[in-house]
């Protein structure tokens, strides 16, 4: 060291005595235009002065050369501060600012703090958003680091299904009254409208930000943990198949299915059209031994989701009417029948693993001192949702009430399964009444219980065939004989399952499941179990 | 004021405490408890029987923002259970009262703060000075009796 360096060093030592970190925790910044970037400092700040330096990240990840400076600018009413720049910088980077001056009357030493102008934003749930509310997707809040231009209305497209991106327009609000607002808008979507999976990978198109370039969600970023519908009941698509063949015997298969996908009516305040079709048959080989539910519906409805939080515990009534018609895989049954449905929301019955997920997601980033010490993780900002602490016990209740009135259209033929042994089924009045309970327990995301019952009650008595078998005289196989007879009162069923989930979200699963009671139109009692493999979305 | 700047006046006042808000990532809870000494201490929020820390928290943001510019806070009590809630710390209330509506966004919609108007007019200035330079110099003439010069 020659004379002229100690000295400069000796000259320096008192202001390096007294340097200090700099008074700010810094983490969220938002680029306000082309020069202007703002910072929060997360501590109380009362004065700043100083200057930014701007350095380009290179691909590699090595620091490049300055390209930018200016000066830190305080912002009052806020704990935030600007840089201004004396040049634009690029789009699409990354870069290292490191700050120098003075803060709060006290220099601080050189602080660096990376930032990106790429045009990633998130989509986020409000945050007073309650994990056992149905109020799930109406608003949404899209939030990005650089200032975006947001027109009144914007299209975001979800990932309803693999591959199918169904578009959902939304009302926007930005609000600009503080610099913290920068790049954020609400996104409203009508009641019909909103999307339903909020697991799902979203996208926004023709969405632009201040330095020009096209907005985009980031794919690996999902709003919530992914998950799939539990059961039958909760499911727009589900399929159980099973199917056998072989050498001198009928093919054998198990089709417990379900499609019902929904229709909006936007110029009809929020009412959708609902079709359906459900069908839980069984037939052939062994099958045709063992007694198997028998339901095949075709349904036309119209419902709309009602809002009941101001009343307590039922936070939502969704209901449906419409017309059904109903028959068996023998044709042997031909009701026409008045259906009304009805799914009572209440508080408290929602708490699966998805939602316990999204709370630890939130707990974690949000660097929630107790839940932290509770799972020993460190508080992760840059958190995504599938990264989180996952929970290992989830569950859900739906309750339903239901109406079937109607007749058998036509006299109809109940033949045997084998043999030519038929019966003349006149025609009847129907009148049911059924409440049903559906529950799913999630024993980690790997396997889900669920159990549902449903208690119909027949008011009005309906015709059905039963057969037997009748012993033959010379000695040969019995045959089968079909019979007519009559069902009422009460004629519960229900069903346990459990299911295996093959992907993360449990959309494919092996499931096995025991049938109890019996369903119908023909109301045979069943005690079944269906193995299989289980599509549900 | 901004919404931020009254709700940090809020916190100091429900502390009994100036400046007692000094770490916006500091928990609401934490924050009531390292201040005990300049309030009443009440439980923050035990259960949702005693959570009096809370709810004189939310009664006092109702309060405040029912005076203009005005704004409808749409969470309640519950969100700020600590265990359960979604709004935990000093930062998630800021969020929470961005995030509930101002009583006229139409009005709102309009609105910039000085840093925000101060940045979209350098923006523009910064978009148009380049383009009408080069509007001059391609026709110099035409720009001088635009300009009313001659």
């Amino acid at each position: 060291m020659n004379l002229r360096s100690a000295f400069v060093l000796l000259m320096a030592l008192p202001a390096m005595a007294f340097a200090e970190e700099m008074p700010c925790v810094l983490g969220p910044y938002k680029m306000l235009s082309v020069n202007r970037v703002a910072f929060d400092c997360a501590r109380t700040l009362r004065s700043i002065s100083g200057t930014a330096t701007i350095r380009a990240i290179k691909s590699d990840g090595t620091v490049g050369n300055v390209v930018a400076d200016g000066p830190l600018t305080l912002i009052q009413d806020a704990n935030w501060f600007t840089v201004t720049l004396a040049t634009p910088i690029a789009a699409g980077a990354d870069f290292e600012i490191t700050l120098q001056g003075t803060a709060n009357n006290q220099a601080f030493d050189a602080s660096k703090i990376k930032v990106s102008t790429k045009p990633d934003a998130t989509i986020s749930v409000p945050i007073r958003q309650n994990p056992s509310s149905f109020r799930y997707g109406r608003e949404l809040w899209l939030s990005a680091s650089v200032e975006v231009q947001f027109p009144p209305q914007l299209d975001l497209l979800s990932e309803d299904a693999p591959g199918v991106f169904v578009p959902h327009r939304a009302e926007v609000f930005a609000e600009r009254s503080e610099v913290q607002q920068t790049g954020t808008a609400r996104l409203t979507f009508k009641e019909h409208d909103a999307p339903k999976q909020l697991n799902s990978r979203m996208k926004i198109d023709g969405l632009k930000n201040v330095l020009g370039q096209d907005v985009r969600i980031k794919l690996n970023k999902r709003l919530a943990p992914a998950s799939s519908p539990k059961d039958k009941d909760s499911s727009t698509y589900y399929a159980k198949l099973l199917h056998q063949a072989g050498m001198n015997s009928k093919p054998a298969f198990i089709l417990d299915g379900k499609a019902a996908p929904v229709f909006p009516i936007a110029s009809l305040r929020d009412i959708q059209l609902r079709p359906s079709a459900t069908s839980d048959i069984g037939q052939g080989g062994a099958i045709g031994k063992t007694k198997t539910n028998d339901l095949i519906q075709f349904s036309f409805g119209i419902g709309r989701f009602v809002r009941t939080e101001h009343l307590g515990i039922v936070q939502g009534v969704d209901p449906t009417a419409g017309f059904t018609y109903e028959t068996n895989y023998e044709l042997a049954h031909k009701n026409a029948l008045l259906t009304s449905e009805a799914q009572w929301l209440v508080a408290g019955t929602y708490e699966p693993l998805k939602e316990k997920n999204f709370v630890n997601y939130v707990k974690q980033r949000n660097c929630d001192g107790d839940f932290l010490r509770a799972h020993s993780v460190p508080c992760d900002k840059s958190l995504q949702p599938q990264d989180a602490v996952q929970a290992n016990f989830g569950y859900e209740l739906h309750f339903y009430t239901g109406i079937e009135t109607g007749s058998q259209i036509s006299v109809e033929t109940g033949k045997a399964s084998s043999g030519s042994s038929k019966v003349n089924i006149p025609k009847y009045s129907i009148a049911r009444l059924y409440p049903k309970v559906s529950i799913a327990l999630d024993l980690t995301h790997r396997f889900a219980l669920t159990m549902s019952g449903t208690g119909r009650y027949l008011f009005a008595t309906e015709n059905v065939y039963r057969e037997h078998d009748v012993l033959s005289t010379t000695g040969g196989d019995p045959t089968k004989q079909v019979y007519l007879t009559t069902v009422s009162g009460f004629r519960p069923s229900g069903e346990v399952g459990l299911a295996f989930a093959l992907d993360d979200a449990g959309h494919y699963a092996l499931s096995s499941a025991v049938k109890v009671g019996s369903l119908p139109p023909n109301f045979v009692r069943v005690a079944t179990v269906q193995t299989g493999l289980t599509v549900k979305f | 004021m901004t919404p931020t700047a009254r709700t940090i006046a809020i916190l100091n006042r429900w502390c009994g405490q100036a400046d007692a808000v000094d770490r916006t990532s500091e928990p609401l809870k934490e924050l009531w408890a390292r201040t005990k000494d300049h309030h009443s201490a009440v439980p923050f929020f035990d259960s949702l029987q005693k959570a009096q820390g809370a709810e004189q928290l939310v009664d006092a943001l109702v309060q405040e923002f029912r005076k203009e510019p005005a704004r409808k806070i749409n969470f309640d009590l519950t969100n700020l259970n600590p265990s359960g809630g979604t709004i935990l710390l000093v930062d998630d209330l800021f969020v929470a009262i961005r995030q509930s509506p101002p009583d006229d966004e139409t009005e709102a919609k309009a609105w910039l703060s000085p840093e925000a108007h101060d940045a979209l007019v350098s923006d523009i200035v910064a978009r148009l000075t380049p383009v009408i330079r080069e509007s001059i110099a391609a026709n110099p003439q035409k720009a001088g009796k635009d300009g009313g010069s001659e």
